[in-house]
């Protein structure tokens, strides 16, 4: 028994995770058994394995169900895209992956399949061209402005690499040499396998990025909607304002000629109050003259009378 | 061995062929079966990316990241390999970009969500549960590249070989990342002998 102590330990860690031959687990057995100070720091180990299975795992928000399934898009297989995988590079169960050193057979199928592919592209290429020659397409007459390229490729995109397992580590490549033709034949496929992944992935960015492109514009047309409007909601508030602001001025004003009348015509009244009743006191005084002046004329006729008996009686 | 509180959402997960069966009902245009394979790994996810990213707020971001791009590209999942290696792969992958984005490595050492773990319910009471409690705190203060291997081993229970799946290194460098980084969490626990 020569284990170093770390290799001792690694052996340890090996045979707690479940990871050590039948081999290797009797080798430790065998030391720990003869061992004191080993077998105190496997138990020591043992119980830090223990504990870490006793940590208490952190508990999930709520909601977290609900906002993805909101925000999930509905499944697409992707047979039904121009690009997808699928349809590109055929069934891809049959491709072994890149470690693997492919047989003919699978790179004739790859073939196969990549053929019909060309083939179909190249008819479609020859329609197009073929219309564009037939038909003379007139140009739209209301059609302005300036034509700048789409603004591409700026959105960070992660790359289909990121999500995909690779290849298991320690896994073994086939025993035996492909041939040289179907090696040929793989890296030419693996190649124009990445190509068209490439394509694809472009199509897909530029896509995303004009429609991130409409959309923002989309949303600034909105905005700047939002913002006439509540500009136009402010000029028709400042107008009622304006307009209320006006109307109380108005009444204010009525208010003030009204009352302003109403003085004068409480003034006028005084004064021909005044006037009724100056007018009134003169007539009164008069008649007090008259009075006055009537009394002066008896008391005299009196007074003359008396003097005439009085003269008669003498 | 068994863990009872991650025991749903290991590694090696006995409902492998149901999930690569959810995955293609999904792409029929089932959504119920993406639902479901949401609910079974939600836990799992979340989990994975808290303790990568030692935040509750971005674990919970993280986990809606991975699943809506689990829904948009489940046509790129290879169903030779298990579906929580794909779905657990990507969280890690999203976790570490965040962290790269937020440099959260060396800022966040005073900011972790140590504190959610405070209750004292009867079974936090016990010295194992003691012990886990200081466990727990020791491992958010370790470095990203040990919280991940320590997370996948001992909460996910994923084996070497799927933890050199996810992390896309060779089984030896994930033995001696293991190795390494239970040596530091030892050495992080005073008196625990």
């Amino acid at each position: 028994m020569t284990l170093k102590h770390s290799s001792l330990t690694e052996l340890m860690h090996a045979v707690l995770d479940g990871e050590a031959s039948a081999d290797d687990a009797r080798q430790l057995e065998l030391r720990l058994a003869a061992d004191p100070a080993a077998r105190a720091e496997f138990e020591e180990w043992k119980r830090l394995f223990s504990a870490l299975a006793e940590v208490p795992k952190e508990h999930v928000p709520e909601g977290l169900v609900a906002s993805v399934s909101a925000a999930a898009p509905a499944a697409r297989r992707d047979d039904h895209q121009p690009f997808s995988r699928r349809r590109v590079l055929g069934d891809t169960s049959a491709i072994p992956s890149r470690s693997v050193k492919m047989t003919q057979e699978s790179s004739r199928r790859i073939f196969a399949h990549r053929k019909a592919w060309l083939g179909a592209g190249i008819a479609a290429a020859a329609a197009v061209v073929v219309a564009q020659v037939a038909f003379d397409f007139p140009i739209a007459k209301d059609v302005t402005g300036t034509v700048i390229p789409a603004q591409r490729y700026r959105a960070a995109q992660n790359g289909s690499e990121q999500v995909q397992v690779g290849t298991p580590a320690g896994q073994v490549a086939p025993t035996g040499a492909a041939p040289e033709a179907g090696r040929s034949f793989a890296e030419k496929a693996s190649a124009e396998r990445s190509e068209s992944a490439l394509n694809a992935d472009r199509t897909q960015t530029g896509l995303t990025a004009d429609r991130s492109q409409l959309e923002s514009k989309a949303d600034r047309t909105q905005a700047e909607m939002m913002a006439d409007r509540k500009q136009g909601e402010l000029t028709a508030n400042r107008s009622i304002s304006q307009l209320q602001a006006d109307r109380m001025q108005s009444e204010l004003t009525a208010a003030q000629s009204h009352a302003d009348k109403t003085a004068d015509r409480s003034q006028m009244n005084l004064q021909a109050d005044r006037a009724a009743e100056l007018k009134a006191e003169r007539a009164v005084a008069d008649k007090a003259m008259q009075l006055n002046s009537a009394d002066k004329t008896m008391q005299l006729n009196s007074a003359d009378k008396t003097s005439i008996d009085r003269s008669a009686q003498q | 061995m068994s863990s009872p509180t991650f025991s749903a959402v290991a590694c090696t997960s006995e409902d492998e062929d149901d999930d690569r069966l959810l995955v293609e009902r999904y792409l029929g245009g089932d959504r119920d079966a993406f639902t479901t394979l949401l609910v079974r790994y939600q836990r799992s996810i979340y989990n994975a990316a808290f303790w990568i990213l030692r935040s509750h707020e971005d674990a919970h971001d993280i986990s809606q990241t991975v699943f809506l791009k689990v829904a948009e590209r489940a046509d790129d999942y290879d169903p030779k390999y298990k579906f929580f290696s794909w779905i657990y792969r990507i969280a890690v992958n999203e976790s570490l970009n965040l962290l790269r984005r937020h440099r959260h490595e060396d800022e966040l050492e005073d900011d972790v969500d140590i504190a959610a773990d405070d209750s004292t319910g009867p079974e936090r009471q016990a010295s194992a549960g003691q012990l886990a409690r200081q466990l727990r705190a020791a491992m958010l203060t370790m470095a990203t590249s040990d919280r991940i291997v320590l997370t996948l081993r001992h909460f996910s229970e994923c084996s070497y070989e799927e933890m050199a799946q996810i992390l896309e290194i060779d089984e030896k460098t994930v033995k001696s990342r293991l190795f390494e980084a239970r040596r530091r969490l030892r050495g992080l626990l005073k008196d625990w002998k």
